[in-house]
């Protein structure tokens, strides 16, 4: 039932767009990964602020006087600390949630684009066979096998080395991608953090996140990879024309506090 | 200072975001499972089928006579059926790009082939398809779209054919000439001693298999739902006969008509000499397999695990059983046997009497020796 559900409103719709932003970008997967990220963020677009939004009231209110008060005054004291904490939200107005509800409206969204993108490269008949019963009937049959080149990637396939025999070493080069634009994303994006110990957690963050996202780049089909640049790249593109980008951050060797 | 639990730090929600989809990603359906497409051939008086991680050799009572490699190997993955040379040696392959003789006797290898330097994904070296054999020589296509030309003795290369797209079947033998199809809509004509490309034309769709040959046409079946006869000399396409699903394996021929079924669950005769149908019936089930043909029946096995013999002369059923798993890669016929290959906790081997259709064995292999 669940996987009925899945399939019919979220996976074959993402797979069959794709398909069609594939027919009308001359046959360029890579291509087509990129712009139907960028629709997909579009569409989220307004989750996204309100998350944002939610995020910048809790971090004014936690840089607040009264939110220091509470913690100078019962310090030690954790339980008193979290029940007075919870109290200013509550007068406030201001959900401590309120940042979580539009995540996870996204997760269906960016499960569905990564599930989207293996699907629509099937590297085994299983997958074929699948692709091939969930394409709608207008969607041209002959699309089928999509090109999976793109650059010199194959992007059905996890990302192997660029021109080993250039360097005497081969160079994942998407895989450079993804932790470099993961770092400045992270750097650009994070605002600054009221207390120390939020501002050690982000460093710490813009730290080892973007070498996981490389990790996962690095083992995954190197479309997804194409993905999470396209992604990074639309965040800060998005932060910086809302007049959010952190530039004192980025250029901050010493963390985003 | 001390944060509260219910602070969420800023730069999380970025990381959770895709990290999280990513993990749940790998538990939702949308994985593309390698293990749930055994294939079987037939030997002089066994089987071998090729599943997970091993190569079976079992007789026709369905008893196990070897498995190869004896112990698992990490990261490699048979599932294309193996070619059998009419002297009896085995051609597996495996996903990860890598091809191997197998003595019959021994079960041990003789030799094999690396297409890639090892890991799967270099150069496009993984193998989907079966290989074939040809005299002395093993033709072995790619995904990477070249077709391989191997000594069958040596296991040397002799040379090699770049077509276009994947190539996910074996190629049709006839003669001096390889008819190799490829996904990304072409067929080809090859010749064998010069792995030179005679003809090649594009039918449009993706090709998911060999072609049938019979009395000089080529029968194509194409996942956009036709099935097409081509002149097997010159590559002119003769005919194309509509479906109403896209046709996965290639058809079986006896008495003037070709039979195979379409992914929508459409079984069809129709006449090799135009193309128009003879009978058609709607089992409702995919087929993703080539028929067999035996003592006047076609029999054809279904998706979900029908296995329906249909009687050539009154196109009527004369026998229906069901197998304990999908069936989606081609039955063979051996000893009067018909055997399907499945993948449940029943049975990967099932053998079905031919004339009638009573089960005769299952065969499972045990885990673990």
């Amino acid at each position: 039932m669940i996987d009925a559900v899945w399939t019919n409103l979220i996976l074959n719709p993402m797979v069959n767009s794709l398909l069609l932003i594939y027919q009308f970008l001359f046959h360029n997967f890579g291509l087509a990964i990129i712009v139907f990220t960028a629709i997909i963020r579009l569409i989220t677009m307004p989750l996204t602020l309100r998350q944002q939004r939610s995020m910048e009231k809790m971090q004014e209110m936690q840089r607040s006087k009264r939110w220091q008060e509470i913690e100078k005054k019962h310090k030690g004291d954790r339980a008193r600390i979290q029940q007075e904490q919870m109290k200013l939200y509550r007068e406030s107005g201001v959900s401590p949630f309120g940042g979580c509800l539009p995540l996870l409206l996204q997760f269906p969204i960016i499960i569905g684009l990564y599930q989207a993108i293996t699907r629509a490269l099937p590297t085994v008949p299983q997958a074929l066979l699948d692709l091939t019963k969930h394409i709608y009937p207008f969607v041209p049959a002959s699309l089928i096998p999509l090109n999976s080149h793109f650059l010199w990637w194959n992007l059905s396939q996890p990302e192997r080395v660029v021109a080993p025999e250039v360097f005497g070493f081969g160079i994942p080069l998407l895989t450079i991608l993804v932790v470099a634009t993961s770092f400045l994303q992270t750097r650009m994006t994070t605002p600054p953090s009221g207390d120390s110990q939020g501002a050690q957690m982000s460093k710490m963050m813009s730290l080892y996140m973007p070498f996981l996202f490389g990790f996962f780049a690095y083992s995954y089909a190197a479309g997804l990879a194409l993905y999470f640049v396209t992604t990074n790249v639309m965040t800060i593109a998005q932060y910086a024309a809302l007049g959010k980008v952190n530039w004192r951050s980025l250029l901050s060797l010493r963390g985003t506090s | 200072m001390t944060r509260s639990r219910f602070a969420v730090p800023t730069s999380l929600h970025w990381f959770l975001l895709p990290a999280l989809g990513l993990v749940l990603a790998a538990c939702a359906p949308g994985g593309q499972a390698i293990n749930n497409w055994p294939g079987v051939s037939a030997g002089e008086d066994r089987l071998y089928v090729a599943h997970g991680s091993s190569i079976y050799a079992v007789d026709l009572e369905g008893d196990e006579l070897w498995r190869y490699p004896v112990e698992p190997v990490r990261d490699r993955n048979f599932f294309a059926a193996p070619a059998v040379a009419d002297d009896g040696m085995v051609y597996a392959v495996a996903y990860q790009g890598m091809v191997i003789a197998i003595s019959p006797d021994s079960g041990e290898a003789e030799w094999q082939f690396p297409t890639t330097d090892g890991e799967y994904g270099a150069a496009d070296g993984r193998i989907i398809a079966s290989p074939a054999v040809a005299g002395d020589i093993l033709l072995v296509p790619t995904d990477g779209g070249r077709l391989f030309f191997i000594d069958r003795h040596s296991g040397d290369l002799l040379r090699s054919f770049e077509g276009s797209g994947q190539l996910w079947s074996p190629p049709g033998i006839d003669g001096e000439t390889a008819f190799l199809a490829s996904l990304a809509h072409t067929l080809y004509a090859i010749e064998l001693s010069t792995a030179t490309e005679i003809w090649s034309v594009d039918l449009g769709d993706a090709i998911a298999d060999s072609p049938t040959i019979e009395d000089g046409t080529l029968l194509s079946g194409v996942l956009g739902a036709s099935l097409i006869g081509v002149d097997a000399l010159g590559g002119h396409e003769l005919w194309r006969a509509p479906t109403q699903g896209g046709v996965w394996g290639s058809p079986a021929v006896a008495d003037g008509q070709a039979v195979f079924g379409d992914v929508e669950g459409n079984v069809y005769a129709l006449d090799l000499a135009d193309g128009t149908v003879l009978w058609q019936e709607t089992p409702g089930e995919a087929v993703t397999t080539s028929p067999v043909i035996v003592d006047g029946r076609v029999i054809l096995g279904f998706e979900n695990g029908a296995l329906v013999a249909y009687n050539l002369e009154t196109r009527s059923r004369d026998w229906d059983e069901t197998a304990a798993g999908p069936i989606l890669s081609d039955p063979v016929v051996a000893g009067g046997l018909v055997v399907v290959a499945v993948t449940s906790d029943a049975a990967l081997l099932q053998a079905f009497d031919a004339t009638t259709g009573d089960p005769a064995w299952n065969y499972l292999p045990a885990a673990s020796r």
